[in-house]
């Protein structure tokens, strides 16, 4: 019912019908959480946004095994390519490279290191030093783009918990295994964010680069649209309600902006589309980020998903193979 | 003789083949998932069925059988849960190899919409719904938010999923943080696994890298006892795989920024 309201309320805008824009491009759309009180955090105000917005058409990358083999050269991999319908692949000793041909999104990794090691921890650097590592990596091999912004610099941690047998008692042991310098960019001055909008150094032993992974789809101008206003976005999300679970009977938004959304890697995707970002305080200390499309046409039109067919459940259980394990 | 020859050759091909399971149909999958949440008042998912029934569909293409794909109002709390507590998981999660639920979740469990046989499945530091691996499971992935988090009011990793939950189970991977519900998250982590022969550790982070921002943090744990480690298991058939262990002393988390 409320999904329905939410499709039926077009007229937000002007936009006309021959301007709709795909409607599936937003993740995490479902049914709305009831009585869920959404308010504004204290002192804070809704931004000043324009009314109008470019939205981007996405070009369609160009990979082909030759593109992938001359980058794999310059990466130091030396190998045939393997080439399927959705990928590229060079595979030499522990190195890999593999474009994805929706995206164009490359992963370059040595599969040894990238993820670190718990029984053979890796000695990390500085931040300044893995950062400097990074930013040489990229632009000696061509992959560092014009508007690449420095982020943060994290680090991937494990812990092991050790239980003493006689005692019960229990010690634990912190590793980091690996560090992610990580990149962020803007498209018409405004935040890309979503799954698909990633560029990332891996950064092992001695500040060495043990992997990239890069998600930079290239654009250009499509049309402007108009767009909701952060007061009727901000309505929007009352209705359409928080997707995680929520305890108590109030939350806090504590930023709102305009941005971009770039769907995952390995997802086609014709248009860099506008949506607010809702960052909200749910308690817990967590706070989550909710997308709402700026152009409401875009609402994900959840009635065309079909819904599943639910197997009808028997019992009992349907193995009677022997265990293997 | 030739037919004793080909009875020999067959032995031997099974017997190098070892783990190799292509021929002999001998692992099993079975999936759960969640994606209406109105008698809990949350907010409700639309593919959490897509993600579970594509790692389901892909490990079926690769010759695993597919026991069972409850979703919704089938999806059962009690299939998850221990024998001695009302539990049924010794016909159904602890009767597979690999098991996969998709839903909402928080670090002291996840959920479920109905009442089979309450909609919380809870690893507490006091309290275990689950012992997993005692019968058959080696490794369980949950796509729901926190299920792994480090550390929460209801304990650490190890004292809401360790000790108390494995019992021969090989690994949990599943998120420190907030996650998502990428449809096609279940088929992309099956296919690194046996299209790469990734590690299963590896797999789970790759596939989380493809589908979640960087906000978001992948977790894996798993046994590391001496001389003993399921931290490189692999999928049965594409790579080493470390025996059960039923009671393990050390246990190890791993997160990873995706």
């Amino acid at each position: 019912m409320a999904i329905g309201a939410i499709i039926a309320g077009v007229s937000f805008t002007n936009n006309s019908i021959d301007e709709q824009l795909p409607s599936k491009a937003f993740p995490e759309i479902g049914a709305p959480t009831t009585e869920i009180n959404i308010t504004l955090g204290a002192g804070m105000a809704l931004p000043v946004i324009p009314d109008k917005i470019m939205v981007y058409k996405v070009k369609k990358p160009e990979v082909t095994a030759e593109k992938v083999t001359a980058l794999a050269e310059t990466l130091g991999l030396i190998g045939d390519v393997s080439e399927d319908a959705n990928r590229c692949i060079v595979k030499h000793d522990s190195l890999e490279l593999e474009v994805l041909k929706a995206s164009g999104r490359l992963f370059y990794r040595d599969s040894s290191k990238i993820y670190g090691d718990i029984n053979n921890p890796p000695n990390l650097p500085l931040k300044e030093t893995a950062i400097k590592s990074a930013k040489k990596f990229l632009s000696d091999n061509g992959l560092m783009p014009a508007d690449a912004e420095f982020s943060k610099v994290v680090t991937d941690t494990a812990e092991i918990a050790r239980k003493d047998p006689a005692t019960g008692d229990v010690s634990t042991e912190k590793i980091d295994l690996v560090m992610q310098v990580i990149f962020d960019r803007k498209i018409n001055g405004f935040p890309v964010v979503g799954a698909g909008s990633k560029l990332k150094v891996y950064i092992g032993n001695n500040g060495d680069v043990v992997g990239v992974y890069k998600c930079w789809r290239e654009y250009e101008p499509y049309k402007q649209f108009t767009i909701l206003t952060p007061s009727q976005a901000l309505e929007r999300l009352r209705e359409k309600g928080i997707h995680r679970v929520i305890t108590g009977e109030e939350v806090k938004v504590k930023e709102v902006y305009l941005a971009y959304y770039a769907e995952p890697s390995p997802e086609d995707q014709e248009y860099f589309q506008p949506v607010y970002v809702f960052e909200v305080d749910i308690g817990r200390g967590e706070i989550v980020e909710e997308y709402i499309p700026a152009i409401p046409e875009i609402e994900p039109k959840i009635s065309e998903k079909p819904q599943p067919q639910l197997p009808e459940r028997t019992k009992p259980a349907p193995d009677e193979l022997e265990d293997d394990e | 003789m030739p037919i004793v020859w080909l009875a020999v050759l067959a032995m031997f091909i099974v017997g190098i083949s070892g783990l190799s399971i292509g021929t002999v149909n001998a692992y099993e999958v079975g999936v759960e998932w969640t994606n209406d949440y109105s008698p809990l008042g949350w907010h409700s998912f639309t593919c959490a069925d897509d993600l579970a029934i594509g790692f389901y569909n892909k490990l079926g293409e690769d010759g695993w059988s597919k026991d069972f794909n409850w979703g919704d109002y089938y999806a059962y709390e009690e299939d998850f849960k221990k024998e001695s507590i009302g539990g049924t998981d010794y016909d159904w999660i602890d009767e597979v190899d690999f098991a996969l639920y998709a839903g909402h979740g928080l670090p002291k469990g996840f959920y479920f919409n109905n009442d089979h046989d309450d909609k919380e499945l809870t690893g507490t530091k006091s309290h275990h719904d689950a012992e997993w691996g005692d019968l058959d499971l080696e490794w369980i992935a949950i796509n729901a938010c926190l299920v792994l988090n480090k550390s929460s009011d209801e304990g650490e990793w190890y004292e809401r999923w360790g000790w108390g939950v494995f019992k021969g189970l090989h690994q949990i991977d599943g998120f420190d943080t907030e996650t998502g519900m990428y449809c096609r998250l279940g088929e992309k982590f099956a296919g690194y696994m046996i299209e790469d022969g990734y590690t299963i550790r590896e797999a789970w982070f790759k596939a989380s890298e493809d589908g979640y921002p960087s906000t978001m943090r992948a977790a894996v744990m798993g046994v590391c006892d001496k001389g003993y480690s399921t931290y490189d298991d692999h999928l049965w058939g594409h790579g080493s795989v470390a025996p059960d262990k039923n009671d393990p002393s050390c246990l190890f988390w791993v997160s990873h920024t995706c």
